[in-house]
């Protein structure tokens, strides 16, 4: 009898749950429920599902992209100007802001200065080629080859590498530094260590 | 009557001005700063901006105030060059509704 009961009742709750998907869907599909504007934020749950799914969605295809081994510093340097023409409009970079419309773009482009502790140089280069549908993100193989596109990786690794104020400087004045002038900037920023204040401290109490 | 009329007033301008901030931030923080409060604000590229209502010190440099927050927000890069901050496209007004809801933030 109680086993009868508890059959009944969960085939009632499963019915219950199947009425209520087809209520929304048919709410979403034919009656313009979800609010689709770009303007407002994603429902938290459908940011978390689409973040799900774009992580592993990427991770799964990119998982059988060989890399490229090393790179002169002068790809990097290619792969900076590349970002600058093509990615910064939109992604912003270190002291530049994406341009003004890129924030009307929902779901927001991230800045990409971290983004080679969230993604691998393969999926990278699957996001840079295959692009990402329903967030803006285009597929560029249509419009570059894989040397540029290889590039760009190569840049995005290093990003965080490169002072922010040298990233500014080449974008405002829209200069493509050489392999050595990158190299450059890069040793710079860590001063020998003879140049390092000393620190001048009296411990004894007045 | 006159007497209810600004208290109603706040409860309207209160909640909404919240409401414009969190959008501003949204569109503009999120993407370099965990906010909370701020559904979907948990970039990682900036440092994250729990209890910065709080925090004595901006960007390691600059008294915790409200002008110089205002203009952090909108110049970062004159106030400390080349900085990673980028100048933020925000009007002062606007600057101001996220300063004020970051000093919330304790």
């Amino acid at each position: 009898m109680n086993v009868r009961r508890l059959i009944l009742a969960a085939a009632a709750g499963a019915a219950s749950v199947i009425f209520g998907g087809m209520i929304i869907a048919v709410l979403v599909l034919e009656f313009g429920w979800f609010d689709i504007s770009a303007a407002d934020a994603h429902m938290p749950i459908v940011r978390w599902f689409v973040h799900r799914v774009m992580i592993h969605g990427v991770g799964r295809r990119a998982a059988h992209i060989s890399v490229p081994a090393t790179v002169p510093a002068a790809v990097v340097a290619g792969g900076l100007c590349e970002y600058q023409q093509h990615c910064q409009m939109c992604h912003g970079g270190p002291a530049i802001a994406r341009d003004p419309w890129a924030n009307g773009l929902n779901p927001t482009p991230p800045y990409l200065i971290d983004a080679h502790s969230h993604w691998s140089p393969q999926e990278l280069y699957w996001i840079i080629s295959k692009g990402v549908k329903m967030t803006a993100m285009p597929s560029w193989k249509m419009s570059m080859s894989d040397k540029q596109m290889w590039s760009i990786v190569a840049y995005l690794e290093n990003m965080p590498k490169i002072p922010p104020g040298a990233y500014r400087n080449w974008a405002l004045s829209a200069k493509c530094p050489s392999g050595a002038d990158l190299a450059k900037v890069i040793r710079a920023q860590i001063p020998p260590a003879a140049e390092l204040p000393q620190p001048q401290l009296d411990i004894r109490r007045g | 009557m006159i007497l209810l009329l600004p208290a109603a007033l706040a409860a309207c301008t209160g909640p909404n001005r919240e409401t414009d901030a969190k959008s501003i931030i949204a569109t503009s923080c999120a993407s370099c700063h965990v906010v909370p409060g701020v559904p979907g604000a948990n970039g990682n590229v900036g440092p994250p901006l729990t209890g910065i209502g709080s925090r004595q010190v901006i960007a390691g440099y600059f008294t915790n105030n409200r002008p110089n927050m205002v203009r952090w927000i909108t110049h970062s890069q004159s106030m400390l060059p080349n900085n990673a901050m980028p100048d933020t496209n925000l009007t002062p007004d606007q600057a101001n509704e996220v300063a004020q809801y970051l000093s919330t933030l304790r």
